[in-house]
């Protein structure tokens, strides 16, 4: 029973991060209507510059609050370039350019910084267990992760839900022809979207830097996970990527204490099952 | 033929809304072929035609949602031709489309808020707007905060009006307002955008119910495969109406 | 994707003017004698695993220059091929270092997947291949061709059997054995399972799998734990390695369970760094501060070229062309007589005594048990500040006990026909 109670509440862990990716690939998509392959890699270069800052600094303290920043102009930087002509065009040629940018992220950061991995360490402050009367104790730098999770996916979501950006958003996932007739700038939106996706992205790479390292690869496994969590979860549904990201966490974790051979391909079997039983995803708009 | 206008009888210099010789496309499909009419305020036009004739892609002319190569579009003067659909809007244009095009998620407030947002209106003008548009459908005061996209039909062309009288200071574009409403609801429906026009508001108003529309405008379009085929002051159109059985094939 | 494969052209095309420079500058005047020796090395220049199959290249690289460019009288050239790790790429790099480079020796590989590509095309050509990767199969049937194969590195089930006696013995009882989930994996795996009940008391209580890539271990370590197991062999190498330990760490698993790496390279030792690596212990064919004279010459002249010892992987090429030079020296330059000349062959080149045994042409060297050091353990006993991340605690002599006999590989191959 312990065990049990430990594999679930580490793969809500492991969910928690795939769902941080989720959302922010999730809302690119459903706004700005193209898959962002550069997702993966931009969570990489999030975790580079954390890296960076915590070398520099000692602690990812700094990193979690400059980060978002730095990949929010990132991001817009990149929507207001080179994203922005992909508009109006098939959709295929947005998936393309976002996977060329993926390889040419890739191999920037490995001129700038190698190819081998760098070091990032959790918080000194952090760097104890964590009893919970039940399972065995957790990390509290997992803990922490969770609720880093927590604040964003709960601030993202107060977010879309009071403010006027988030109500263009809203509306602009449904029918961004209608609301650029009812007078919308939906251009600035589409930049403002794009940035905060590869903000969140960034913010699950500080996190993730001391868990797994930082490396140029990192996001390659990660974002095709991630797309499992939006097509499971339902694509442009917020609470179905949080919740599919935690599924799919769990799952894993189980499978992995029964039949670990299996593990791995735990969210594609949940994936096939999702698209042939219910193709809208779990919590997806009819 | 006399009703078909000649080459440059423009309409009159004061019109809010004035579409000279509009040639549109859809792809390669040429839709529009030389459309001619004007909206002066406090006017309500209607623009009648059967299915496929060209009313809704001569009003998507005008909001710059399809690709117009010739003619103008003026909104006060100004040819809009090529601007995005949000600049068109900010022309004080307000827009109805064919089938309402609600949010779904949204509640009714929010979708006057977002009219509010895309009318530009500083925050706290934000109630305003939603009051003058409860003004209009006091009917809806009570769904505020229902989903949209779940009322009836006829409770959602209102939000539908509504929201676009938030943005639509000077000129409403509506588009086959009546469909699949209840009779005695278009009617309704139908009063108030004569309201509306009373009240110093130009109307393109775009319908398949000619009678109704005929009743209530005070300048009539026909169209018929991209071109207007027909044109007059509404009170003579209705007093003699075999042009109907002509253009209109009723 | 065009694009990338001009660039993998365009960087083979580099590499392999490159390897033209090495060259020896080699004698004046014709004869078939001083013909240059041409080399051909496959390895995987991109891909998952780069950094190793750049310092095969610079093995290979760094034995030319340490033979000063000579077999014998003939020059030695090196051309080096990127397999990127896919047996289609390897086969038809093969070929083209077969058919249009003319090499007389082919040699290389990081990955299981490729070499037997190379094989293929090597025994169909009848040029000797020297094989670098850890695996069961290359000098095995129906792989293996007498004619042409060698093997050089260890194949996993020798490493383990000359490992498990020390995991069993100094570690714990109860094993608990976390396997990569590809072919490699479950190699290891049956090893572990073969190697470790036939020590005293010893037995495997657990085995999950992770596949390959796997960054999140999180859900491994309740499973660990709840096997009740008192040692870990971790089978998994590089990135996965590095995201392990530092879970594990996290956790506190290794201060609880002691964990032995199955895999060391001292590219992911560098990035584990002195904390993470303390209390763990590892085995590798290879690691830098062997106190051994064939071990430091190689050691010294990576460090002279790239400023830092060398990994594990760059060793094997060196061994080769140690080899081939030798052997091209002695005349075995024919692939009749290079059989004879490695058949039985003792040498003490850079992994320390090493066998390359007849029946199968299996490299028999010995395996180093590695204790993980602390930075000030490294400082006490005099190593080094950066690279000195293990100490051996034990060498494994390479000998016939821990691999398996020619007997019961003569009896795989007449199964085989």
């Amino acid at each position: 029973m312990d065990q049990l109670v430990s594999q679930l509440l580490l793969g809500l862990v492991s969910g928690a991060l795939l769902v941080l990716l989720a959302l922010g690939l999730n809302l690119i998509f459903g706004l700005l209507e193209f898959i962002n392959f550069s997702h993966g890699a931009l969570y990489m270069v999030g975790a580079y510059v954390a890296s960076y800052l915590a070398a520099a600094t000692g602690s990812i303290w700094l990193a979690l609050l400059v980060v978002p920043i730095v990949m929010l102009l990132v991001g817009a930087g990149l929507e207001r370039t080179i994203i922005r002509p992909m508009y109006g065009r098939d959709q295929v040629d947005a998936l393309l350019l976002t996977f060329g940018l993926t390889y040419v992220l890739i191999e920037g950061i490995r001129m700038i910084a190698g190819s081998g991995g760098r070091r990032v360490r959790a918080p000194e402050l952090l760097d104890f267990q964590v009893p919970l009367g039940i399972g065995r104790p957790i990390p509290a730098y997992l803990l922490f992760v969770v609720l880093v999770v927590a604040l964003v996916v709960g601030g993202l979501w107060l977010f879309l839900q009071r403010t006027d950006v988030g109500l263009v958003v809203r509306a602009g996932i449904r029918d961004h022809v209608m609301i650029r007739a009812l007078g919308v700038r939906f251009d600035r939106y589409r930049t403002l979207v794009f940035a905060i996706g590869v903000a969140v992205a960034g913010i699950a790479g500080v996190l993730t830097g001391p868990i797994t390292g930082v490396y140029p690869e990192m996001g390659a496994d990660i974002l095709i996970l991630a797309f499992v969590v939006v097509v499971v979860g339902g694509m442009g549904s917020f609470w179905g990527a949080v919740a599919a990201g935690l599924l799919i966490g769990v799952l894993v974790s189980l499978t992995t204490l029964y039949a670990s051979v299996y593990a791995g391909i735990v969210p594609f079997v949940l994936m096939i099952l999702v698209m042939t039983f219910r193709p809208r995803g779990l919590l997806g708009a009819t | 033929m006399s009703a078909v206008p000649r080459e440059g009888s423009a309409p009159p210099r004061t019109a809010l809304l004035e579409l000279q010789d509009v040639q549109a496309y859809y792809g390669l499909a040429h839709v529009l072929q030389g459309v001619s009419l004007g909206v002066r305020p406090g006017e309500l036009v209607a623009l009648l035609g059967r299915n496929g004739a060209g009313k809704t892609t001569t009003v998507k002319s005008i909001m710059g949602m399809v690709s117009v190569r010739g003619g103008s579009v003026r909104c006060d003067g100004r040819d809009v031709v090529g601007l995005p659909a949000e600049d068109v809007a900010q022309f004080g244009i307000g827009y109805v489309p064919e089938d309402r095009r609600m949010f779904p998620g949204l509640s009714v407030r929010e979708n006057f808020r977002l009219a509010a947002i895309g009318a530009r209106l500083p925050r706290g003008e934000q109630q305003d707007a939603q009051r003058r548009a409860l003004e209009v459908f006091p009917q809806l005061e009570a769904h505020l905060d229902r989903d949209a996209s779940r009322l009836s039909g006829g409770q959602q062309q209102m939000v539908a009006v509504g929201r676009a009288l938030i943005g639509g200071r000077r000129l409403l574009l509506v588009d086959e307002i009546t469909q699949g409403l209840a009779p005695n609801i278009a009617a309704d429906l139908g009063r108030t955008l004569r309201h509306v026009a009373d009240e110093g508001l130009g109307v393109l108003l775009v319908e398949q119910n000619s009678q109704m529309a005929l009743e209530l405008a005070d300048q009539v379009y026909v169209i018929d495969q991209g071109v207007i085929v027909h044109s007059g002051d509404a009170r003579e159109l209705r007093a003699d109406q075999s042009w109907m059985e002509q253009y209109l094939q009723l | 994707m065009r694009v990338t494969a001009a660039l993998v052209a365009s960087a083979a095309l580099l590499v392999s003017a490159c390897g033209g420079t090495v060259a020896g500058g080699g004698g004046g005047g014709g004869g078939a004698s001083d013909e240059p020796l041409r080399v051909g090395v496959i390895t995987g220049l991109t891909g998952a695993y780069v950094q190793l199959g750049e310092e095969q290249r610079a093995g290979a690289e760094l034995a030319v220059q340490a033979l000063d460019g000579m077999a014998g009288d003939r020059p030695i050239e090196l051309i080096v091929r990127d397999d990127q790790l896919k047996p289609d790429v390897a086969l038809r790099e093969a070929q083209a270092l077969v058919q249009e480079e003319q090499v007389d020796f082919l040699t290389g590989c990081v990955s299981a997947a490729t070499t037997l590509a190379v094989n293929q095309i090597a025994s169909q050509a009848g040029v000797p291949y020297l094989g670098t990767c850890q695996t069961e199969q290359l000098n095995r049937p129906p792989n293996y061709d007498p004619e042409v194969t060698y093997h050089l590195a260890p194949t996993p089930s020798q490493a383990i059997k000359a490992g498990s006696p020390f995991i069993c013995g100094q570690l714990g009882q109860r094993v608990f054995l976390l396997m990569p989930d590809y072919a490699f994996g479950h190699e290891q795996e049956t090893a572990y399972k073969n190697a470790i009940p036939q020590q005293s008391g010893c037995s495997v209580v657990g085995t999950a799998y992770f596949p390959l890539g796997t960054t999140d271990f999180n859900p491994y370590i309740p499973t660990i734990e709840g096997s009740g197991a008192d040692a870990l062999v971790f089978g998994g190498a590089g990135r996965d390695q590095v995201s392990f330990l530092r879970q594990a760490e996290q956790f506190g698993l290794t201060d609880r369970i002691r964990t032995f790496i199955s895999i060391e390279d001292l590219t992911f030792d560098e990035e584990l760094g002195f904390d993470l690596i303390d209390g763990t212990w590892a085995m590798a064919a290879f690691y830098w501060n062997v106190d051994d004279p064939g071990v430091q010459e190689y050691v010294e002249a990576f460090r002279t070229e790239y400023g830092r010892p060398p990994g594990g992987y760059g060793v094997y090429l060196w061994n080769a062309l140690h080899l081939i030079a030798q052997g091209v020296e002695e005349g075995a330059d024919s692939p009749e007589a290079f059989s004879e000349f490695m058949s039985g062959r003792e040498v003490s080149l850079a992994q320390g005594e090493m066998t390359v045994r007849e029946c199968d042409h299996q490299a028999l060297a010995p395996v180093y048990i590695l204790e993980g050091l602390s930075a000030e353990e490294a400082a006490d006993r005099g190593g080094d500040p950066q690279f000195g991340l293990r100490a051996v605690v034990e060498t494994v002599p390479g000998t016939e006990e821990y691999a398996p006999t020619c007997e019961e590989v003569q009896t795989e191959f007449q199964r085989a026909g």
